[in-house]
């Protein structure tokens, strides 16, 4: 009986020396939003529909509404309705462009496969990850808010960094 | 040509018997064997002009199209063991990509592309081709329904052989020669056959993609519902393709016993009344003069109460019931039970009733191999779409005559069979007359079974063509023509519309008040019916089919809604078969015959009809008669799909679903039925016409009937309706899904006797010297169509088409603004001048005016006389 009371104390000194060693090291906790959030490079946040920035197609946006991202999503929390670009209003080049484009980020799992089917990179997942809202609706993003370009309060970390974490 | 003979070859060391006359490709497919095609398709002829099926036969110099090559005995094939023709398919594929631009993204036919198909299965994956591609028009509308990008042409010849070998439309063609070559339409015109849209189908690119489709979906994520063409008789076999709950577009399916693998352009392009904004979503009660909408359980509430009400003041003759030609067999079953065992009445009947002596026509098939058609007050082009396409392929592959008897030149006459354009009225004296002159040929002994054919020499003795030519305004050459045709026929067949069964009180002048009994009114278009007997058994007991308008008028008829008739037809006042239907239906029938329309119109306005119950009708719209007298009934509930002229007259309007909406069955022109599956849900509240009836039944009947309405799904009433009707008790919904069930069909006695006709000459009216006729178009502004945008551009403004003849003597010309005067009424239009329509007669369509043609006619029976003036 003595012996176990040896051992259990032994073992509360070791387990409150992990605790107190932990005390005095730096915490991980970020103060979000006063500071900033390390991001690797190839993080994926929220989608955002791209437009040309330069050359012939300048302006015009990138998506095509060809459903070929709402075809491949695993979990089918993308919308698509094509339009055609007509009477002298060109919204995409060539015929066809996304009348309607949604995406349901609360089915969303980030998985990035959208962006690898898009044939014209559209539609890419950028670094917005502050995705909290007050309603279900508010969650389904529309077209004119993927369009707008939203950089969150990051630093992104190099690419020495980033190759140093992968495989874990 | 296929004969019996079969002969043996090898194809890919593989032993092979075909029957002789088949192409190397059919043997190859047969046997399992994979040969890639782009020009080829199992319904044209093959001109083996892609190139892609070539193969290697012994014995030839080169490689030979094997669509084209016709087998022979102990022919050795090579297809995949050749490494020639593997080399050359895969190159060939190779100059097909070269020039094929890569917008599949956003080419419609992605997902569905025989191109793409085979660029996976055969082709080379990547491309050599590094210089700037062909361009040609990409964006080219080819009328309104179909757009054209020559830069995805295969130039396969498939669309134009399509509309030579079947429509019979030579529209597309190829233009310029070499890499210039362009498919395109003569001098840039529209494409205006009514068949375009199934070049759609047979495209094996994006080159002809639909425009109403253009963009809605891509092909994958269409949920694709089979389902039956609710726009004519026919009942072609379709797929409903719904994204989104929206019928997105409509392809067909694969029946050859109806549509083989085609649809018309209308049942295929005009389904955006199913998703209409317009749609009823509630149902609807007059509130303070005003319809409101409610809730259902209010509604049916006071319908309820309504009809209670009525029952215990008045008792159930002051009910009726008016059921429709559109609406489902199970509608129109239940429909007909709930008047009949809750209302206690036979007051029941349907407009564009199919008279009780017509007989349905045997197959659509069996067309092809006729060789002399008669088209009697029947336009198929527009009233019944794919009667027309087995029509054309008889005329074109087997060189059969089409004989038009119709006041108006349909388009059926354009293939060079006589045309008869009588004035409307002078029918019965115009078929007395060929049946003469069909005696006076001598026709070959066909007759043989007639017991009475000297007695019909002597009655069709004054109807010498000769003598007929001035009251019918028929050329005696002509009759006699036609009689000639006929004579020679081996296989003729006789096809008669609803248009030919008006000159039956016509022409034998049995005019009737409204007032008469309904057995005399039904017996008005006997003599019509008769003469067409009489014509076939001349003939030697040749076939004659009715070719209704409407989706079910077969179904309306075989479910009793009428008010002679239980379900299969029985007479109600048979003793032994109403205790039957009453043992079935848990309450008493009453033993009388009901009222027919007329007969309600006209109790109507004695004030005897208390209440109405209208289902999927528009009688104020149609019948003149019922307008004003409609809005006389107290208590009128109509049931629809819209809010129509009489609807807005109604105490309660209930909001019913379209076809695409519910589950049901639907009987065509051949006797045939056929199941529709829900597709989509309804748009807001709107309910099955079986839920409504069952429901406002439960409200109504005393507690020991609830069982008799436990209706919980269609399938439940397809159940009892196979246990009430003679000889359905193998009736089966998945054979009615799969290619439609056939009930057997009533043996009748064949005929042996003709039936004396007398043909009476209309009396003239000076006041009024000219006689209405009224024919469908293809696309109108009916009840329906009328609320599908994408082909109300191709219908024509509202007009009156008048022979330059008389044109001439009232001084009128081409567009001049008139009145079209009756003796019932006016209305506005416009002069067409034309001599697609016989002297004394002016033709105009229904449903393309703004108000309707209606208010001419005095009754629902015969043509009004009418006078033009500007």
């Amino acid at each position: 009986m003595l012996r176990d009371s040896i051992v259990g104390f032994w073992h509360i000194l070791r387990a409150m020396g992990l605790t107190f060693k932990y005390f005095f090291t730096k915490p991980v906790t970020v103060q979000y939003p006063e500071e900033p959030v390390k991001l690797y490079p190839r993080f994926r946040g929220r989608h955002e529909l791209r437009r040309y920035e330069e050359g012939p197609y300048e302006g015009l946006e990138r998506c095509i509404g060809c459903s070929l991202c709402a075809a491949y999503c695993p979990t089918q929390c993308i919308y698509v309705q094509a339009g055609e670009n007509k009477d002298g209003i060109q919204r995409s080049p060539g015929e066809r462009y996304a009348e309607i484009y949604e995406i349901n980020l609360l089915r969303c799992m980030f998985c990035g496969y959208c962006e690898e089917a898009c044939p014209t990179g559209a539609i890419v997942l950028r670094r917005e990850f502050a995705l909290a809202g007050y309603s279900r609706q508010g969650l389904i993003y529309t077209q004119d808010r993927l369009l707008q370009p939203a950089e969150p309060n990051a630093v992104i970390l190099d690419d020495g960094t980033a190759a140093g974490t992968r495989g874990k | 040509m296929t004969t019996d003979r079969m002969v043996h070859l090898t194809i890919d060391d593989q032993e092979i018997g075909c029957p002789e006359g088949w192409t190397v490709y059919e043997a190859a497919t047969a046997a399992g064997i994979h040969i890639p095609t782009f020009c080829h398709h199992e319904k044209l002829v093959p001109v083996g002009a892609c190139r892609m099926c070539l193969v290697e036969i012994e014995g030839t110099l080169g490689l030979q199209t094997s669509c084209t090559a016709p087998v022979r005995e102990g022919m050795v094939v090579r297809v995949h063991t050749s490494p020639r023709a593997v080399e050359a398919r895969r190159a060939n594929i190779e100059f097909l990509l070269t020039n094929h631009p890569l917008d599949c993204p956003v080419c419609d036919k992605g997902g569905e592309c025989p191109l793409q198909d085979q660029a996976l299965l055969d082709g080379p994956g990547n491309s050599r081709y590094v210089e700037e591609k062909r361009h040609k028009s990409k964006r080219y509308p080819l009328g309104e329904f179909i757009v054209l990008d020559q830069e995805r042409c295969v130039l396969c010849w498939r669309c134009i052989r399509f509309l030579d070998e079947w429509a019979g439309d030579h529209e597309l063609d190829l233009f310029g020669r070499g890499a210039g070559t362009r498919l395109t339409t003569f001098q840039g015109r529209p494409l205006t056959s009514k068949w375009q849209g199934n070049t759609i189908d047979i495209c094996p690119v994006g080159a002809l993609t639909s425009r109403i489709f253009r963009f809605e979906a891509r092909v994958w994520e269409l949920t694709n519902t089979p389902s039956i063409c609710p726009l004519c008789s026919v009942g072609c076999n379709t797929f409903l393709g719904v994204k989104n709950n929206e019928v997105r577009r409509i392809t067909p399916r694969e029946n050859p016993e109806i549509n083989d693998v085609w649809v018309c352009d209308k049942g295929r392009f005009a389904h955006s009344f199913v998703d209409h904004p317009e749609r009823l979503t509630t149902p609807l009660v007059r509130r303070d003069g005003k319809l409101e909408p409610a809730t259902w359980s209010e509604a049916l509430d006071v319908v309820a109460r309504g009809f209670k009400a009525v029952l215990d003041q008045d008792g159930s003759q002051a009910i009726a019931g008016l059921g429709s030609t559109r609406v489902s067999n199970e509608a129109s079953y239940l429909f007909q039970r709930f008047v009949r065992s809750v209302l206690q009445t036979n007051n029941l009947d349907h407009l564009e009733r199919m008279p009780s002596g017509a007989t349905p026509l045997q197959s659509l098939p069996n067309l092809e191999h006729r060789d002399v058609i008669v088209l009697l007050g029947a336009d198929p082009s527009t009233e019944a779409p794919l009667v027309e396409l087995w029509i054309k392929k008889a005329v074109l592959r087997h060189g059969a005559k089409v004989i038009v008897i119709n006041p108006h030149k349909i388009e059926l006459s354009r293939y060079g069979g006589p045309w008869l354009g009588y004035r409307p009225g002078s029918g019965l004296a115009l078929l007395n007359s060929l049946m003469r002159a069909l005696l006076d040929t001598g026709l070959r002994d066909r007759t043989g079974r007639a017991t009475n054919v000297d007695e019909v020499r002597a009655w069709l003795e004054p109807f010498g063509p000769d003598r007929v030519e001035r009251t019918t305004g028929v050329q005696a050459a002509a009759i006699r023509q036609a009689a000639e045709l006929l004579a020679q026929a081996k296989q003729p067949i006789i096809l008669y519309g609803p248009n030919w069964l008006l000159e039956g009180p016509a022409g034998s002048a049995a005019l009737l008040p409204t007032g008469a009994p309904s057995e005399q009114r039904a017996g008005l278009v006997r003599p019509a019916l008769d003469l067409v007997a009489n014509l076939a058994l001349l003939l030697g007991g040749v076939e004659a089919g009715f070719v209704p308008w409407d989706h079910n008028t077969l179904g309306a008829l075989e479910m009793g809604v009428a008010p002679d008739l239980y379900p299969g037809q029985q007479p109600v006042t048979d003793n032994r078969v109403r205790s039957r239907m009453a043992s079935f239906w848990g309450s008493a029938l009453s033993p009388v015959r009901g009222l027919d329309f007329d007969g309600m119109m006209v109790a109507a306005r004695e004030e005897g009809l208390k209440a109405m119950w209208i289902l999927g009708a528009d009688p104020a719209r149609h019948c003149r008669v019922a307008g004003n007298l409609l809005g006389q009934i107290p208590f009128l509930v109509v049931q629809d799909l819209f809010l129509t002229d009489t609807a807005s007259l109604a105490e309660v309007v209930l909001p019913a679903t379209s076809f695409a909406e519910s589950d049901g069955s639907a009987i065509n022109l051949t006797g045939r039925l056929q199941a529709v599956t829900a597709a989509k849900y309804p748009p807001g509240q709107a309910r099955a016409d079986w839920w409504i009836i069952t429901q406002l039944a439960r409200l109504m009947v005393p507690p020991k009937q609830q069982r008799a309405w436990a209706f919980s799904s269609p399938q439940h009433v397809l159940d009892e309706m196979a246990k009430v009707l003679p000889g359905y008790r193998n009736l089966d919904r998945a054979a009615m899904l799969a290619g439609g069930w056939q009930p057997p069909r009533p043996q009748e006695a064949q005929r042996r006797v003709f039936t004396r006709v007398n043909a009476v000459t209309p009396k003239e009216d000076p006041e009024y010297p000219l006689v209405l006729c009224t024919g469908r178009l293809l696309y109108d502004r009916g009840a329906l169509l009328h609320h599908a945008e994408p082909v109300q551009h191709v219908v024509p403004e509202g007009y009156v088409m008048i022979h330059p003849g008389d044109a001439g003597q009232y001084g009128l010309a081409d567009g001049d603004g008139v009145s079209l005067v009756s003796r019932a009424g006016r209305l506005r239009s416009t002069v067409r001048v034309s001599d697609e329509v016989a002297p004394g007669t002016v033709f105009a369509p229904l449903n393309v005016n703004d108000a309707p043609l209606s208010v001419l006619f005095d009754d629902r029976w015969t043509w009004p006389r009418v006078q033009v003036v500007k």
